[in-house]
This record gives structure tokens, C-alpha cells and sequence, in this order.
């Protein structure tokens, strides 16, 4: 990504997102032979990238349409739950030790975990929002101000959903990370 | 492994060629051109868009905006160096001038695109379409690590940019950043929706499923780093970013944010980081930064003023400490600007003859290096190339300017052909 005048104005804060994460595992955005296998050494910053990044976020906070919120509000009960979400994440069924962690995990409020909310409208981004940023502005003092809101925005990801109860929706949210976070995930994609 | 990887290298020592004379590496290392340094650490302050050298450590006689004489924009003043004088915005560097050396000849053919100049000072070197060479901190960090383990080697105050980047060295090299002093670094910060509560649950989570569960062999690395990366994330290399630790008279020394980072960077320094770049932030105070086509030009002084006090503040701080000589502070920007104005009253861009400074560090420092010409556009005197000014900071931290680096297979000389400046060692 290139912001070389390393000004705020300039940035992309939503496509900076993926290319952090994609980098720190080796990805360059000029490939000069195709490569089959690479090798890339192991830095503390890739997990780091995986356990904090902006792209964690997205995957982990429950929104109105995230597939882990469908998948929670439909489910019939918690253990079909956790066997379903490691199917989904690692391709393969939990152990028994695993199975009966989440479970523990995830029955306190299963069964009250709907609030009856229903789904919240979604605010639809606007295709051509009022006021934007583009090369030929980018100088005045509110582009820097418009991009430095569009990284927060970005950061946060989309609004949680409230059709899940707050205290099991993290639960299962924290459930999502640390499978996410895992060795096997990173090396079985 | 079969045929087609075997290497150039491998079938000449099947045939029999000498190792010494064919495969280089040690050999090819020869007299070092000048004693090696013994600084153990690099701070590079980047000015982005383009520092005009005549308004700052190259002044000249003065000229004037308004009718378009050329020359320098301000007035300069005598600097505790004789025969050196320095723009009249940096008073505070003046008085510092024996700790540091305005390498005034410096010279490259880039100043039509700002990405590419860039990436020609990061780098030394031009693109290339077969590899990606690596940036100058990619490449102490490579060579030297981190001095304390589990902290990173690399680290950008500033924006990700591709000429900090890695390049061939590989993400082990690369960088960790972060874009301003109040928020943490990018990747060990956690989302502010995640209390310390849940923190603690997810990281409890994690390590029973990793203990349940089916992790192989080849996934410990992996899994080291993990607990490495938790460990960094935890109060012990964080409290790096706890500028309020600092005494609040040395903060306002600093000024304000550019100054802020500078002092940022002096703690990651202390914390065992070995080359940190601080990029000057470009927020508000003059909207095209240092950059200053046309209007640009009124408020400079602004950006050299803040330059000034947080620069002088930092070498003074770290004298204090007794680490400036183990500190070498590089100023860096991608070309200068003409003595000319523009039609608006602002500066384009020349590459002939500009200057970038090195301060600290244990050089013997002369307060300028190099002459240029009665107004800054032509150089009289000890030319230094880009390579050169690189092998001067590699030399300064005790890398041999003259070592190779290896993209995959093939060598890659540290520098272009640079040669350190011998006025400023030994």
C-alpha cells in the first residue's frame, strides 16, 4: 500500500486491514516468478496480526449478518452449536475433551440466548457518501479529518448484533477467536 | 529436490572450481574502507515530500518569494560550528551543531515522482523487475536483530509504506508500526471492546484447545511464536507506549506530536529496539507537509521550527543518558527543492545537490559535510551518492559496507557500490 507522502489523508484504512495480515505471512504486492510452496520464517508479529488485527474483528464481533449469528439464533441445541463451528473453522469434528470445554463453555444462557430483537435495519453505506476524499482534495484539512474517522470506523467493524443476549454473544465470540487463533487453523486453511 | 533447483553455486563445486575463488561470500569481503563504528542503535526521522535544503541546512545568500529571486527564504545564523551556518528556524540545532553533520552533497536523478525518490533513499538502489530490494531498516534489522530478545528490531511511527518494507530479507525483517503516539502498535493492541476480563478468557481458551487438541509437530514453531506474541502484547513491552511515564517538562521539550514520536522512539530504543523510523506526521500543520509547491511554502518555517526544537530536544536527551554515541540519528527526505520559486511563491523538486543529516552515533562530527554552490544546485565539492550515505550508516553501526546479502540463491551487495564518508570516522 502506498502512502508515501505518509499522509492521513491518503490512507486505506479497510484494504490496509487485509494487507497488514496478508504481509505479515509473507505476501509482497509484486510477484516476480510464481511460486508453489513458500518458505517464510516465523516472526512473533504473525500471530500477532491474526490475535489483534482489524480482519480479527471482523470475523469475531457477531453483526447483524455475520453467519456465526445465524447459525447461533437457528441451532437446536449447544452441542450440534459446537460441532458445527468446528466443522466449519478446523474440517474436522472436536475431540471429546474439546467438545465437552465448549460445551461448559457455551450452556450457561443457551437456551435464553435469543432476546427476541429482531433484526436491526441494516444502515446501508451510502454508494456515493456526501463528502470524500479523492486526490484532488486531499490537501484541505477535513480530508484528514474524513479518513481518520473512516480507520475508526473501520476498526470497530459493524455494529454487534442485538438479537443475541451481550454476555453469551461473548461467549461464543471469544469461542470464534480462539479457534481462529489456533496453530491448526493457521496451517490448515 | 530435483534438477532444476540445483543452484549455479552447487554445480561449480561439483566441478571442482575453487570455493574461494568462485563462490565469494567472506572472501569478497576486503579491507574495510573505513574503522567500524560502534553504535549500537539508528533512529531515522523521515520528512516526507521533500526537505528544502536551502531553507534549512544549506542556507544561502536570502532571496525572496514575492518577486521570485532565488535564494533562501529565511535569513540563516551561526551555529557553534565556524564556517557553518544553519537556517534561522533552527536555533536549537545551532547550538548542536558539533554533534552533528548536515551532509550538504548529497545527489540522485529521481524528483519526478515522490513514491519513487522514496524508495530510492530507502533503498539505494533503483526497482528492479526480477526482486525487491530492502529497505535501509530492514536491513540493520536483518543484520544486527533486536538487542534484547522477544522485542521487535524493526519499528515505524508512522504509515505502512512498501519502501520500509522487507523486500527479499523477508517478513522476519519487516516492521512493526505504529501511526501515532496515542494509539498502540498495530498487531499487539487489543480492540478496545475487549476487556482485560476477556482477554484473560480468550487467551485461557486458547491454550486448553491447544492442549486438547490435535496440534502436530510442525505447528510448535508456530506455536512459540504465539506465546512470544502474547508475551509481547502483555504490560512488559507495552508500557514502551506509556509516554505519560515520562517526565511532563521533558514532554513539553519534545513539543508537540512529531516531538512526541521522537521521545517514543528514544524509549523503544531503551526497550532493545534497533532501528526505529519516525515518519514527520503531516496532519495540520501545513497541509502539503514538507512538500511546499506554491502556498505550501508560507508555513515551512512552521514544519522546520517543529523539526528543530524536537531534534535538538532528542540529541540533548540522549546525551544526558550517556547514549548518544551509541545512537545514530539519520534525517532523511527524498530529494531537495531549487533555489527558484515558483510562480506561486513555492519550491519544485531538484535532486543535484541536497542535504540529509547524521547526528550521534560516535562519528566525529564536523557540523556540514560537503560544499555546493553559491545557491545549493550544483556540488563543488565530495559528491556522496545515496549508497554512499548508506554505507556510512552501516559502517556507523559496525555492518560492513562492502557484506552481502542473499535474495534466495543470489548475492546482493549490501549497497550499491557505496563507500562510508572516511571524514567522519575514526
Amino acid at each position: 500500500m502506498a502512502n508515501n507522502r505518509d499522509r492521513p489523508s491518503l490512507i486505506l484504512p479497510r484494504a490496509q486491514a487485509v494487507v497488514d495480515l496478508l504481509t505479515a505471512f509473507g505476501w509482497r504486492p509484486a510477484r516476480q516468478e510464481p511460486t508453489g510452496t513458500r518458505e517464510v520464517p516465523l516472526t512473533p508479529l504473525q500471530p500477532a496480526m491474526v490475535s489483534n488485527g482489524v480482519v480479527t474483528t471482523w470475523l469475531t464481533r457477531l453483526s447483524d449478518d455475520h453467519e456465526m449469528t445465524l447459525l447461533a439464533l437457528e441451532v437446536s441445541d449447544v452441542n450440534a452449536l459446537v460441532v458445527e463451528l468446528f466443522l466449519r473453522i478446523l474440517s474436522r469434528y472436536p475431540t471429546a475433551e474439546e467438545m465437552s470445554d465448549a460445551v461448559e463453555l457455551l450452556s450457561p444462557g443457551f437456551s435464553k440466548r435469543r432476546t427476541g430483537a429482531v433484526s436491526s435495519p441494516a444502515v446501508p453505506r451510502p454508494e456515493s457518501p456526501p463528502e470524500y476524499v479523492t486526490w484532488a482534495n486531499h490537501l484541505m484539512p477535513k480530508a484528514t479529518v474524513i479518513q481518520l474517522e473512516e480507520a475508526r470506523l473501520a476498526k470497530m467493524g459493524d455494529p454487534v448484533t442485538e438479537r443475541l443476549v451481550p454476555a453469551w454473544r461473548e461467549r461464543l465470540e471469544d469461542l470464534l477467536w480462539s479457534l481462529i487463533n489456533l496453530p491448526e487453523t493457521i496451517h490448515y486453511p | 529436490m530435483d534438477v532444476n533447483t540445483q543452484t549455479r553455486r552447487d554445480f561449480l563445486l561439483r566441478s571442482g572450481m575453487g570455493l574461494g575463488a568462485v563462490v565469494g561470500g567472506a572472501n569478497a569481503l576486503g579491507q574495510l574502507p573505513v574503522p567500524l563504528g560502534r553504535a549500537r542503535h539508528c533512529i531515522m526521522i523521515w520528512l516526507g515530500g521533500g526537505m528544502a535544503h536551502i531553507d534549512t541546512f544549506d542556507p544561502k545568500r536570502l532571496g525572496d518569494p514575492k518577486t521570485r529571486l532565488a535564494g533562501s527564504a529565511y535569513p540563516s545564523i551561526a551555529t557553534n560550528v565556524p564556517d557553518v551556518r544553519l537556517s534561522e528556524h533552527l536555533p536549537g540545532c545551532a547550538k548542536l551543531m558539533d554533534r552533528i553533520t548536515a551532509v550538504r552533497t548529497l545527489h540522485h536523478n529521481v524528483i519526478d515522482e515522490h513514491a519513487l525518490a522514496v524508495l530510492r533513499v530507502h533503498t539505494g538502489r533503483p526497482t528492479s523487475g526480477t526482486i525487491q530490494y530492502p529497505s535501509i531498516g530492514s536491513i540493520v534489522a536483518h543484520e544486527l536483530g533486536a538487542l534484547y530478545r522477544g522485542v521487535p528490531a524493526y519499528v515505524v511511527v508512522g504509515y505502512p509504506n512498501v519502501a520500509r518494507d522487507p523486500g527479499f530479507l523477508g517478513p522476519s525483517s519487516g516492521y512493526l508500526y505504529v501511526t501515532d503516539t496515542d494509539s498502540g502498535p498495530n498487531g499487539l493492541t487489543r480492540p478496545m471492546y475487549v476487556s482485560e476480563g476477556r482477554q484473560q478468557r480468550r487467551e485461557k481458551l486458547l491454550s486448553n484447545l491447544r492442549i486438547a487438541g490435535l496440534e502436530a509437530a510442525r505447528m510448535k514453531s508456530y506455536g512459540e511464536m504465539l506465546e512470544r506474541s502474547l508475551r509481547l502484547a502483555g504490560p512488559d513491552f507495552m508500557g514502551v507506549f506509556q509516554l505519560d511515564t515520562e517526565p511532563a517538562d521533558l514532554r513539553q521539550a519534545y513539543g508537540g506530536e512529531f516531538g512526541q514520536r521522537c521521545l517514543l522512539a528514544r524509549r523503544l530504543l531503551e526497550r532493545g529496539v534497533r532501528f526505529v523510523e519516525v515518519a514527520h506526521n503531516l496532519n495540520f500543520t501545513n497541509g502539503t507537509g514538507w512538500d511546499t509547491h506554491f502556498e505550501g511554502q508560507e508555513k515551512q518555517h512552521l514544519l522546520i521550527r517543529e523539526l528543530d526544537q524536537a531534534l535538538s530536544t532528542l540529541i540533548v536527551d540522549l546525551e544526558q543518558r550517556g547514549s548518544l554515541d551509541d545512537t545514530l540519528i539519520v534525517v532523511g527526505t527524498e530529494f531537495g527543492r531549487p533555489a527558484q520559486f515558483d510562480a506561486r511563491g513555492g519550491r519544485g523538486h531538484y535532486g543535484r545537490a541536497f542535504s540529509l543529516v547524521l547526528a550521534g552515533g560516535g562519528l566525529r562530527h564536523r557540523g556540514a559535510y560537503g560544499v555546493t554552490d553559491e545557491l545549493g544546485m550544483k556540488i563543488v565539492d565530495s559528491p556522496v551518492s545515496v549508497p554512499d550515505f548508506h554505507a556510512t550508516i552501516l559502517a556507523c553501526l559496525g555492518i560492513h559496507p562492502q557484506k552481502e546479502l542473499y535474495a534466495g540463491d543470489r548475492p546482493v551487495p549490501v549497497t550499491d557500490g557505496g563507500r562510508p564518508i572516511s571524514a567522519l570516522f575514526g
